[in-house]
């Protein structure tokens, strides 16, 4: 699995929004880099939900859902 | 793309599931969703043919995806399905959940009733806890949705009332009740609720009772079942949450924490309700009714009157 470049970004939807984050070169580590549980979020790369070991690159689109909410 | 294998067929994984250390595809993992729902139904005997289901359907994930499953099930098992919403009055959340529920009961063709705080109760959620504090806002709206949806299932000639509960929302209560030191509420919670039986009560079942909360907005991402993920406001002031967030991080670092919980609940679920149920047998008591609104009660006064001013002893 290529790794990031240090110091390099990437573009990601977080809840809706767009945030430059540092980059990641796979969903697991994605969620880590945002502080994000595991447990709490979904995630799409190019429009469909994928697994922890995915390996994403600067090119994909992705996209993080927190899903678990009280209520 | 390159992508990561599912664990049963190496097609590519749409979730990894952490508790059984396990990446599923999107066919793999709905099928396991559906049969885990079907056997939490078929092990508690939930269903009857022929029986009247209400289902509480709020709006949010959990009802929504139980009502899709339970809809799926009467297509097989003769039960005849109806939704009840209720609109607590919780400004900029319980609208947009309501919407979702309406669209879903239109799409399905379920009948859906509409009660409201308001209309029953005579104001809002979001006024009552202004006046009270919202410091135990869930205990509060739990007591007034209980009620309401009892008495409105009751009306509408309903056997049984489907709960979205998950196994999170197993999980949290169980050790809040711990906490608490309140074992006889365990004793009447389950998959299927009630220690007390009483022709007043509506028995509760839970089809979601070993279904995780992530598992249930995968489901509903992969079957396209729109949902607004949205937060009741009131969360953050709830002991649960504090405990929600402990047993996040505790599956985080333990995965299968959660799970274990509910599984270790249900080994001690029947001799908790033995303990309870023989003790109340003993005494000779009978669960009564509520002086004021005549409603299930085992003190004079049931606990919403009580929580809405109206008994006066």
């Amino acid at each position: 699995m290529p790794t990031a470049k240090p110091g390099e970004q990437m573009q990601v939807i977080l809840d809706g929004r767009k945030a430059k984050v540092k980059a990641a070169s796979s969903v697991g580590e994605l969620i880590s880099v945002l502080g994000l549980a595991k447990e709490e979020v979904l995630v799409k790369v190019n429009g469909k939900l994928a697994s922890d070991r995915t390996p994403i690159s600067k090119k994909d689109k992705v996209k993080v859902m927190r899903v678990i909410f009280g209520g | 793309m390159s992508f990561a294998p599912c664990s049963k067929c190496g097609k590519r994984a749409a979730i990894s599931l952490y508790y059984m250390g396990a990446d599923l595809c999107q066919s793999h993992f709905t099928q396991f969703f559906e049969s885990r729902v079907l056997r939490t139904v078929r092990h508690y005997r939930m269903l009857k043919k022929g029986e009247r289901i209400a289902v509480a359907l709020s709006g949010g994930k959990d009802s929504t995806v139980m009502l899709h499953m339970l809809h799926k099930i009467s297509k097989s098992l003769p039960i005849k399905l109806f939704a009840i919403t209720i609109d607590e009055g919780i400004a900029g959340y319980r609208n947009k959940t309501l919407e979702v529920a309406k669209r879903e009961c239109r799409k399905l063709k379920v009948p859906l009733k509409v009660a409201s705080f308001r209309r029953e109760f005579g104001n809002t959620l979001d006024f009552l806890l202004k006046k009270k504090g919202a410091e135990r806002s869930c205990s509060f709206c739990g007591v007034m949705r209980r009620y309401l949806l009892n008495k409105l299932a009751r009306k509408m000639g309903a056997d049984k009332i489907a709960i979205g509960h998950n196994a999170d929302d197993v999980a949290q209560t169980v050790l809040m009740n711990y906490m608490r030191n309140e074992p006889e509420r365990l004793a009447r919670f389950g998959p299927l609720s009630g220690a007390v039986e009483d022709e007043l009560f509506i028995t509760r079942i839970k089809p979601l009772f070993l279904t995780p909360e992530r598992d249930i907005a995968a489901y509903a991402v992969m079957k396209g079942i729109e949902i607004a993920f949205a937060e009741c406001p009131y969360a953050h002031s709830a002991f649960r949450q504090s405990v929600r967030e402990m047993l996040n991080k505790f599956e985080e670092r333990y995965p299968g924490t959660k799970l274990r919980v509910v599984r270790a609940f249900l080994e001690q679920q029947k001799m908790l309700q033995e303990a309870f149920r023989g003790k109340v047998e003993k005494q000779g008591e009978k669960i009564g009714r509520c002086a004021i609104c005549g409603e299930p009660s085992s003190k004079e006064a049931c606990s919403l009157c009580v929580l809405l001013d109206r008994a006066s002893f």
